[in-house]
């Protein structure tokens, strides 16, 4: 990793790994978030995703490979986990204090923490401060601890799949709170959310990480995935390997054949192809898809012995 | 940090307390009632001088003298309790609901965060030990005086300093294997067992006897030395609160005598009126009968041997030989378990530690 990736990025991981017993949840795993951004950690259950955030608030030890996270490596010091902000997967808070009494701890437990920007956020969503934590509905609950979080005034912000759990109106205004404070931040906050609700992540990302099969299958700005990739659509042929493009997704019909291709020559052209413009959802699914064919596949030998 | 562990726990603080005013107002007015009531007693047993009847018999038959021993049986599961219910949901009830991960990325160190906690938890655990400790001597001293053994479990538990320690010990036992299985209902049950296990069976039984080389003292198998078997001590030293280790019959070299296959000549198969004596097996009988003398002749059969004759035993120069801890190390013991057991309690409190610090949230 040399020094200019260091600066540019506020998380630069590599070959990370986490092996749990034998079974690893994550492995390989080298991405880089460019300081500033909002970056999308996107893949299907069980691809490590909450482990690779655990990694970098050092909730957890790696088992192997190394992150670098503003500038430095996870450790359990203050000065380490006073930068970053982490909403953990199931929203845990305190469920006999209240909003106030949270916001209360986080000013005892932090050096930079600005109690009024949290009341204000929560008194401008009508939360009620006084009420215990565990009687607000979910939505109220994720905007609470969203609220702590930010209090906190964090260098980069993780959160882990934190609009999951509420429904479409509440991720809504999650999203747009979110939103609104990278605004504030004013390219001070680099944000990692990972989540596999893909719309969601379109509105507030502007770089994309697809963890699959615990390991990194793509890292890249939004604008330049989507440029990247392309649809090529062509009469049915067996035979479509090349050096210009690397196939993520490939599908036979009877006449036709699919690619989704990753293209290694940005001005690549093909007389027999069709070349269609790719959304992020596709790219995503395409990766995704990948390794769950190849799981299927694993999965129907397995029935057929 | 001091804010949050006041904030976490002030509410078991609060109930602790009010228990602990409970068994104030409750032991304070008996406590003063015994007091009183032996003190009339000693003023008037002078007069017709049966103060020596006092140890057995005051409070004997009253409500008073169950109290004296029911009061102890709730205390001394004091510190359990706190190992339970401070001790173990302490670190397991962060873990279960997931509040580990939201302090643990706060600006503060895990071990800062553990240090602090503990502070609060162990000094609150010392001080409410303390509490009914101290409200325990004070309440039993009209006890202690009627020569309630003060060394035997029930009291020596209960009384002085070491149950301070038992429950900082208890505390902090509940609180590594509430961090060791992470779920509440089986960190409760394991806490439960090992205290059990360690302060009330291992520890008093196994252990404690053994703090300082016991005194011997031997004492005569000849009838005219005992009361129904049981020797009458003229020595002031093996009355009182003692703790006695163990009871043996021994001959002259010091060797116990072996109860199956005793001296042939001290065997004997009839009473001295003709009965023929039936062994009662390997339990051990002390049977008095009457002599030709009018005394009594005791007689010992044990492990299943033959019935012996204590008298016979006696004039062989066989002796009961009593191993016991005299009531003037009462202090020294309780200083002894009370450093014993703050010293163990490193042992879970630098594991819980190593959990913390080591293990992933």
């Amino acid at each position: 990793m040399n020094q200019k990736t260091l600066e540019k990025n506020a998380v630069v991981t590599n070959g990370l790994g986490k092996r749990y017993r034998s079974f690893w949840a994550l492995k390989d795993c080298s991405i880089n978030v460019p300081k500033g951004s909002v970056s999308a950690l996107v893949g299907p259950n069980g691809a490590g995703k909450t482990t690779l955030l655990k990694l970098l608030v050092s909730l957890s030890k790696p088992s192997e490979g190394s992150a670098i996270v503003l500038g430095s490596s996870p450790s359990q010091d203050s000065t380490y986990i006073s930068e970053i902000g982490y909403l953990a997967q199931e929203i845990p808070m305190y469920s006999n204090l209240s909003a106030d009494e949270h916001i209360a701890l986080g000013a005892h437990l932090n050096p930079n923490w600005d109690s009024e920007l949290a009341k204000k956020r929560l008194n401008e969503l009508s939360i009620p401060l006084d009420r215990t934590v565990s009687k607000l509905s979910g939505g109220q609950r994720a905007q609470v601890a969203l609220g702590l979080a930010l209090a906190k005034k964090p260098k980069l912000l993780l959160l882990d799949e934190p609009v999951a759990a509420l429904d479409p109106l509440a991720r809504v205004d999650f999203l747009r709170s979110l939103a609104q404070a990278v605004t504030d931040a004013n390219g001070e906050l680099s944000v990692v959310m990972s989540s596999h609700l893909l719309a969601d992540l379109e509105r507030v990302c502007d770089h994309i990480v697809i963890l699959a099969s615990g390991k990194t299958q793509l890292c890249e700005n939004i604008e330049t995935a989507l440029e990247s990739h392309k649809l090529l659509v062509g009469v049915r042929k067996e035979v479509v390997e090349s050096d210009k493009y690397t196939i993520i997704q490939e599908s036979h019909s009877a006449r036709q054949t699919t690619l989704l291709v990753r293209l290694n020559d940005m001005k690549y052209h093909d007389p027999h192809w069709h070349i269609k413009d790719v959304d992020i959802e596709e790219v995503v699914l395409a990766y995704m898809g990948q390794t769950r064919s190849q799981t299927d596949d694993l999965a129907v030998k397995g029935d057929l012995k | 940090m001091n804010w949050l562990a006041w904030r976490q726990h002030r509410k078991q603080f609060l109930v602790v307390g009010i228990i602990l005013a409970l068994f104030v107002a409750f032991m304070i007015p008996t406590g003063l009632n015994f007091w009183h009531t032996y003190q009339t007693a000693l003023s008037t047993c002078g007069k017709t001088d049966t103060c020596d009847q006092l140890n057995g018999e005051l409070f004997q038959s009253s409500i008073d003298g169950l109290l004296m021993h029911l009061v102890p049986v709730a205390i001394i599961f004091m510190p359990i309790l706190l190992g339970l219910f401070w001790g173990v949901p302490f670190l397991s009830k962060e873990y279960v609901d997931g509040t580990n991960k939201l302090v643990w990325t706060q600006s503060v160190s895990r071990r800062k965060w553990l240090s602090v906690k503990l502070i609060w938890v162990l000094v609150g655990a010392a001080i409410v030990a303390a509490g009914f400790a101290v409200l325990d001597t004070w309440w039993s001293k009209t006890g202690n005086a009627l020569n309630l053994n003060r060394f035997t479990f029930l009291f020596f538990n209960t009384q002085g300093i070491v149950p301070v320690a038992y429950a900082i010990f208890a505390v902090s036992v509940g609180i590594m294997f509430g961090a060791w299985f992470r779920r509440t209902m089986v960190a409760l049950g394991v806490t439960l067992g090992v205290l059990i296990a360690v302060v009330m069976v291992v520890v008093p039984n196994f252990i404690r006897p053994y703090y300082e080389s016991p005194i011997s003292y031997k004492s005569s198998l000849l009838s005219n030395t005992r009361i129904n078997g049981i020797p009458v001590s003229n020595s002031s030293d093996t009355s009182g609160a003692t703790l006695v280790v163990s009871q043996a019959t021994v001959d002259s070299k010091n060797q116990a005598i072996n109860w199956a296959n005793p001296p042939s000549s001290c065997i004997v198969t009839h009473f001295p009126n003709g009965n023929p004596i039936i062994p009662s097996g390997h339990s051990k009988a002390v049977e008095a009968s009457p002599t030709k003398a009018g005394g009594v002749a005791p007689i010992e059969s044990q492990n299943g041997g033959p019935p012996v004759s204590l008298d016979c035993l006696g004039s062989l120069g066989y002796q009961t030989d009593i191993k016991y801890q005299p009531s003037s190390r009462y202090w020294d013991f309780q200083r002894i378990e009370t450093a014993l057991y703050l010293a163990a309690s490193i042992i879970p409190i630098s594991v819980t530690y190593w959990l913390v610090l080591k293990r992933d949230a």
